[in-house]
């Protein structure tokens, strides 16, 4: 730690991924989420895999953990669909990956595509059984004659063998594309949500779910907007949110009524008239929404910028960061190549003191809310010495280009950082770059 | 007829404009003002030439995948009008929900004639009489008839789930896939699949209405999803090979006494798996990697451009009539043999 000033120095850590020149499409990465004690790391790509990492556990007391993260499993959560009724492909690809909290052994994971949600059940296997009397070791039957004694097979440690299993599949409930998906805190019900509702379910129940929110007008003329984001409240089981395409975030109480299209509280910042352009709604669209730890904040994040929500103030964000602001007269052309619609991630740091989000070029960009200061970072292949702090990479927009600094022109809008996530007590964390998944750690 | 924005020019494409269109059931006349009601067959193969794993459509084409195949191959396709994209959701609801049924049916019956004519049309394309004759692949009254509904009963959902449970073994890095030694040998009564003994052609389902259809699916844990027209990468080889996030680049390996550089350390191995990080040998007994069989099905499905909706997943018949390489007997699936017998 820097003199003791809680501020981040990132180092790299790990690259998971190759180097391709033409990256294979259902090898970029989807979605990444950490577990809740951040031992496990799982990412969903576009081929509908998910790949779960875990740290590694060796012990040294005292000393700094290494704590890399290594491969732990890898299954194939979703397949592609066809809808014969309506002559549609549907995805596999892995939109969103939530963990329960762990209860037993075992490690369950929800993942779910456009259509579909599915729990998966993760568990360990070292052992296994030795000695029958029917049969060898490799399968084959023992001839009868040569059986002349009984014995009672035992388990024999075995390499480790981690296995998935789906548990529950949870479909047909929606009709459009789902965004994401919320395990409430009460570890027993989630809720799932597409572009114009949200259903409740139990985890147990595969067959019905309650519709909580449904903003679909009767006359579809009349729609305006869509739900981009939902979440629960981390601690208060009867409370959520949803953002919207409008860049309004509405907090229900399921409390007060069975369908929640009546919000409890809306946080809407009033539009800012100078900045006013044809481009104003599109990129004020809210791509994530996310609560802090304490429950207390909800970071929101548009195409320009993440903004930090007090629940107690609806009237207007605590705080606003701009993330790259840089590209606000480039609006028309990033609208040309569909770049504006974009779907960046946010995420809190343990502590609820930092917030990151990703942008272009492998950019990702760190605010440290209680100094104020901001970073940005590149996730590159370049940066791979041990221990050598992250350089801090600036962007310049005007005539004169100073010696490390990159030209707005210059950045690459292929290389989008998208989904990026943070550990929930430590400060790792993992920024997923196309098909390379990077992680960096602070410091210390 | 020219639908689509222009893909090939662009320098920024973003994620959307080659790639997978999502369900997209709009089609895109409603969106140019000047819809000319004639249709005007475009010069280009109907089957994708996108190598992603787009399905490849037989004369039932939709207007979704009409666009994709555009945008692959549109350097003979002429741009003029401006660039129509619906991107956003919003705009992509109204429009599904707004089409009027009937247009919409309309629409779609147009693509499917014009899809036809397109595919007839084809054919007259050949240089070579030789080419003609290999080109008209027998039509299917030969051919059984297999249509497909969910290939997975077990769970009630149309969502295609792998049955059973996939196994991996962090330490090798490859999906293992022998499970006789890991399960039981004698399988519990509630079990619906069979353990895979001998390869007797005689049917082992109890049902034998359920047995055409389902074709065993169970013992064949990796067959894909029979929804599935394309044969471009198949799920199942991608996963039964090594992951590519298992290559991993750690700074620790800089820090150690290797001057040389990253140590790159791959979970799995591409030879054989015998050697892994840990250092442990393994003994033969536990060495049973499930090889996956070379599926000439890649191969043999691209050299047909119409393939059948129904068509069966392994062995086909090619034009000559002989039979594709069959698998060694050790790793033959259940249902490659049954298939044998029935012809």
């Amino acid at each position: 730690m820097a003199a003791g000033t809680g501020e981040m120095q990132w180092c790299f850590s790990q690259v998971k991924g190759t180097i391709e020149e033409d990256v294979t499409e259902a090898d970029i990465i989807s979605c990444v989420e950490f577990n809740h004690d951040g031992e496990l790391l799982a990412t969903g790509d576009k081929g509908g895999r998910v790949v779960i990492f875990q740290r590694d556990q060796q012990s040294s007391p005292g000393l700094q953990r290494r704590g890399e993260y290594n491969v732990y499993s890898t299954f194939q959560s979703h397949e592609p669909e066809f809808d014969y009724l309506k002559s549609l492909e549907i995805e596999e690809k892995i939109n969103k990956i939530r963990w329960l909290e762990r209860a037993n052994p075992a490690h369950f994971l929800l993942s779910t595509n456009d259509k579909t949600v599915k729990l998966w059940k993760v568990t360990e296997r070292d052992r296994r059984p030795q000695g029958y009397n029917l049969k060898e070791e490799g399968g084959t039957t023992r001839t009868s004659t040569d059986i002349t004694t009984l014995k009672v097979p035992v388990f024999k440690p075995m390499e480790l063998m981690v296995e998935a299993s789906p548990r529950r599949i949870f479909a047909n409930a929606h009709t459009y594309h789902i965004n994401s998906i919320s395990v409430n805190s009460d570890q027993e019900t989630y809720m799932s949500a597409d572009d114009l509702r949200i259903n409740l379910w139990h985890l147990e129940i595969t067959d019905q779910s309650f519709n909580i929110v449904d903003i679909k007008p009767t006359n579809m003329e009349e729609l305006t907007e869509v739900i981009t984001a939902a979440e629960f409240h981390p601690t208060e089981c009867n409370q959520f949110v949803y953002s919207s395409s409008k860049g309004t975030i509405r907090l229900c109480d399921m409390r007060s009524q069975a369908l929640c299209d009546q919000h409890s509280k809306i946080f809407e910042e009033p539009e800012d008239p100078t900045n006013r352009s044809f481009f104003s709604e599109i990129i004020s669209s809210i791509s994530d929404v996310k609560f802090s730890h304490n429950g207390r904040y909800l970071i929101t994040r548009d195409y320009l910028s993440v903004k930090v929500w007090d629940l107690h103030m609806d009237s207007k964000p605590i705080e606003t960061y701009q993330v790259h602001e840089y590209l606000r007269s480039k609006l028309c052309s990033l609208y040309e190549n569909d770049c504006i619609f974009d779907k960046f991630e946010c995420a809190w740091s343990g502590n609820d003191r930092n917030i990151m989000t990703g942008s272009y070029n492998n950019f990702f960009r760190m605010f440290d809310r209680e100094t104020k200061r901001d970073n940005t970072l590149e996730a590159s292949r370049e940066n791979m010495k041990p221990s050598t702090i992250l350089k801090q990479r600036k962007i310049s927009t005007g005539g004169k280009r100073k010696k490390d600094e990159i030209s707005v022109d210059c950045l690459d809008f292929n290389k989008k950082i998208l989904h990026t996530a943070w550990h929930p007590s430590e400060n790792i964390i993992a920024v997923a770059a196309t098909n390379n998944l990077y992680l960096f750690q602070n410091k210390e | 007829m020219e639908v689509d924005p222009p893909q090939a020019s662009d320098p920024l494409p973003g994620a959307r404009n080659g790639g997978l269109k999502r369900c997209n059931s709009a089609p895109m006349i409603n969106l140019i003002p000047d819809t000319s009601s004639s249709f005007t067959p475009v010069s280009q193969p109907l089957s994708s030439s996108h190598n992603a794993t787009a399905p490849l459509i037989s004369p039932v084409s939709r207007p979704l995948e009409r666009q994709r195949t555009l945008s692959a191959s549109s350097t003979s396709l002429n741009i003029t009008t401006p660039p129509i994209r619906i991107p956003s959701r919003l705009i992509q609801i109204k429009q599904e929900e707004t089409t009027n049924v009937v247009n919409r049916e309309v629409a779609h019956e147009r693509e499917v004639q014009s899809s036809m004519q397109i595919a007839q049309s084809w054919d007259e394309f050949s240089l070579e009489d030789s080419m003609m004759t290999e080109a008209k692949r027998p039509r299917s009254f030969s051919e059984q008839l297999h249509i497909f509904t969910s290939p997975f009963p077990l769970s009630s959902s149309p969502s295609p789930t792998r049955v059973g449970k996939q196994c991996f073994s962090p330490s090798a890095g490859l999906p293992i896939k022998d499970h006789t030694l890991h399960t039981s040998p004698t399988p519990s009564p509630t079990r619906r699949s069979f353990v895979r003994r001998s390869l007797s052609p005689i049917a082992m389902r109890p049902n034998a209405v359920g047995m055409k259809r389902k074709l065993d699916t169970e013992l064949c844990e990796y067959i894909s999803p029979a929804k599935r027209f394309n044969n471009g990468p198949f799920t199942p080889e991608r996963l039964l090979t090594h992951h590519p996030l298992m290559n991993s680049i750690s700074s620790s390996s800089f820090e150690d006494s290797d001057p040389n550089g990253a140590r790159e350390s791959n979970n799995s191995s591409t030879s054989s798996f015998v050697s892994n990080d840990s250092g442990t040998s393994m003994t033969p007994q536990t060495c049973f990697t499930f090889c996956p069989v070379q599926n000439n099905r890649n191969s043999e499905s691209q050299n047909s451009e119409m393939t059948d909706v129904s068509e069966p997943e392994q062995t086909r018949q090619d034009d000559s009539g002989n039979r594709p390489q069959k698998p060694t007997p050790k790793t033959i699936f259940k249902f490659g043999q049954a298939r044998e017998t029935q012809v």
